[in-house]
């Protein structure tokens, strides 16, 4: 049976997206979603939904594409409807919300699914296959993806968690997955999960070979 | 100096011992039956104690005859203590005294082997007002940088101090106010540190040896302070040090949502193996919470558990020194000295060394490890079947015994 290579998809990331920039783009989020809420605030009950979902969108490209800015990865330039997206060593990053439960939104769009064909060269790191050998990729993409609570009676303010996500090839499997605060753990050095044992005197030159005679 | 007394009896053991088991002149001259005023001669050294009553001293007082005529070694940096009440000045003498006889046990074992190199940030304060908050959070990174444990949750404080060349010694001392103590000595080239084992809990253990590494790396070269003030200023800087050192801002701060709960606290107080009250005041050093929010929650903290204890303070036992004790167990493996004879050529007694060097109770009365095993004498357990079916084991009879 082959086996699965060493490298992994969250050390890849951790590889090439910085710490930093994660937490840019956890804060963007937040903020921009703070914004969409307090500009719908006062609009008519009846469509107000529909006007933080549509807010939402808006604001949070806008922190996002500064983000990316701030964090020297390459943002898309925001026109119109189109996705923002940003460059961070071999990934490309994007963007999207959902309602907290099924992730039921990634497919929605038509170029969000073109960009997850780049991953398919992800796959044998969670999946072997029998012809195929793993190769480091030139490309991969991950998606930051915000989870509102589906209701403006709870938190509508903003996300209940923040997820990088790494989808598969046809976005109907994720190939990682984790909540922000997790994952930038795994930016701490690794400095081993047990601590070092330096305790540990020696004996002076010429005690060892009393001991013995003594012995 | 001594008069028809035993030669070379050193008056500084005498007030050394007087400090470590908390007895007065009067208290000890009654238990070795000599006047107040012969002891403070012998304490003064304008008169040394005759053969009889130096045995008897000993006995008393449980040490050696001979520990009395050992030079006694240079006397450790001042210590600075948690409190300085003037109700705890015997306290802080005995701990004083403490400090210093476990400076002798690490002098008497360096003479066989090296002891872990000291690995220290070196800091040249002469003057508490020179230390800002952001020397004291460079200080600490600097330790863990040195000490390599990035910007985790440090899983063992005691293992890295003691890595990094502290003699640390934790044994219970029955003055729980002070939970610490610290010096630098200058015989040994290092560093020492006593903590009290009396709370017996785990997260307040990490703190003090945290706050008291902070002292060492801070506070070396600062004359001890009189005023409270002072004394007050260097025990926050202290305070700060151990934060900064278990909590790093950067992946701490990222860990805690807000606003701050006492329940998320719980949460990371067994991750992070820190206090929910000490994590409240490193939230408010990186003013995360301000005055208002950390009084609430130390106003809550009271409301919901008390003042002293937190949930969980059992989950976390506190962790042991191991230097001194691996020292003497690598001495004895390596028959480098017989046991028996290690508290002998150190001149505590066994008792002392045990505790100072966190082994278990008995260790020097141990005679091998062959452990026979009680076997019943073949008469014994001869069993009678009953008539009834039960058996009836009878009691050993004197004329079987051989």
């Amino acid at each position: 049976m082959p086996q699965l290579p060493q490298e992994s998809i969250p050390a890849l990331l951790v590889r090439n997206v910085s710490r930093e920039l994660v937490m840019g783009v956890e804060d963007a989020l937040k903020s921009g979603a703070e914004r969409a809420y307090g500009a719908a605030i006062g609009m008519d009950e009846g469509h107000l939904p529909h006007v933080v979902g549509q807010l939402r969108h808006f604001k949070m490209n806008e922190t996002f594409h500064q983000a990316l800015a701030v964090g020297q990865a390459q943002p898309s330039p925001i026109r119109g409807n189109g996705l923002i997206m940003g460059r961070a060593g071999i990934f490309t990053l994007g963007r999207f919300n959902i309602p907290a439960g099924f992730w039921v939104n990634g497919r929605r769009s038509h170029i969000r699914q073109q960009m997850a064909l780049a991953n398919k060269a992800l796959e044998p790191l969670v999946q072997t296959a029998l012809f195929e050998q793993y190769v480091e990729p030139a490309a991969a993409v991950a998606f930051f993806v915000a989870c509102f609570s589906g209701s403006l009676k709870l938190q509508p303010e903003g996300p209940v968690a923040i997820h990088i996500a790494v989808p598969d090839h046809d976005m109907r499997g994720w190939l990682f997955r984790e909540c922000l605060s997790t994952f930038l753990q795994r930016y701490e050095p690794a400095t081993s999960t047990t601590q070092p044992d330096l305790v540990t005197p020696k004996l002076k030159q010429g005690q060892a070979a009393k001991g013995e005679g003594a012995a | 100096m001594s008069r028809g007394g035993v030669q070379g009896f050193y008056g500084e053991r005498l007030s050394q011992v007087l400090a470590a088991r908390r007895l007065s002149q009067v208290q000890l001259a009654g238990l070795v039956g000599v006047s107040p005023a012969t002891v403070s001669k012998w304490r003064a050294g304008s008169q040394a104690p005759e053969r009889e009553a130096l045995d008897r001293l000993a006995s008393v007082v449980n040490v050696m005859p001979e520990w009395f005529t050992r030079a006694p070694a240079a006397k450790v940096s001042l210590p600075l203590f948690r409190s300085n009440a003037s109700a705890h000045v015997a306290a802080r003498a005995m701990l004083e005294a403490r400090l210093e006889w476990a400076q002798d046990v690490a002098l008497a074992l360096s003479e066989f082997v090296d002891f872990p190199a000291v690995h220290l940030p070196v800091r040249a304060f002469v003057d508490p007002d020179e230390i800002t908050p952001d020397e004291i959070e460079a200080a600490a990174v600097e330790c863990r940088e040195l000490w390599r444990l990035g910007r985790t949750a440090v899983q063992d404080v005691a293992l890295a101090n003691e890595g990094a060349g502290v003699v640390l010694i934790r044994e219970e001392t029955g003055v729980s106010q002070i939970e610490g103590l610290s010096a630098w000595s200058t015989e040994l080239g290092r560093p020492l540190i006593l903590l009290s084992a009396d709370k017996d809990n785990g997260y307040r253990s990490r703190f003090d040896l945290a706050h008291e590494l902070g002292h060492l790396i801070l506070h070396r070269h600062i004359v001890r302070p009189t005023e409270r003030e002072r004394h007050k200023q260097m025990e926050l800087q202290a305070h700060r040090f151990a934060g900064a050192f278990l909590l790093p801002p950067e992946s701490f701060s990222s860990e805690v949502r807000t606003p701050v709960t006492l329940d998320d606290l719980l949460l990371l107080k067994r991750r992070w193996g820190v206090s929910v009250a000490a994590m409240v005041m490193r939230l408010r050093a990186l003013k995360i919470l301000d005055e208002e929010g950390s009084q609430l929650l130390f106003k809550r903290r009271s409301a919901r558990w008390g003042a002293k204890a937190e949930p969980g303070d059992g989950d976390r036992l506190p962790e042991q020194p191991r230097l001194l004790r691996r020292t003497i167990d690598l001495l004895v493996d390596e028959h480098v000295m017989p046991r028996e004879a290690i508290p002998r050529h150190i001149g505590l007694a066994a008792h002392d060394i045990e505790m100072l060097a966190g082994l278990p109770e008995g260790y020097f009365q141990a005679k091998g490890n062959v452990v026979q095993f009680a076997r019943l004498r073949a008469a014994n357990s001869e069993a009678v079947a009953s008539a009834a079916g039960n058996t009836v084991v009878p009691f050993p009879s004197p004329t079987f015994k051989r």
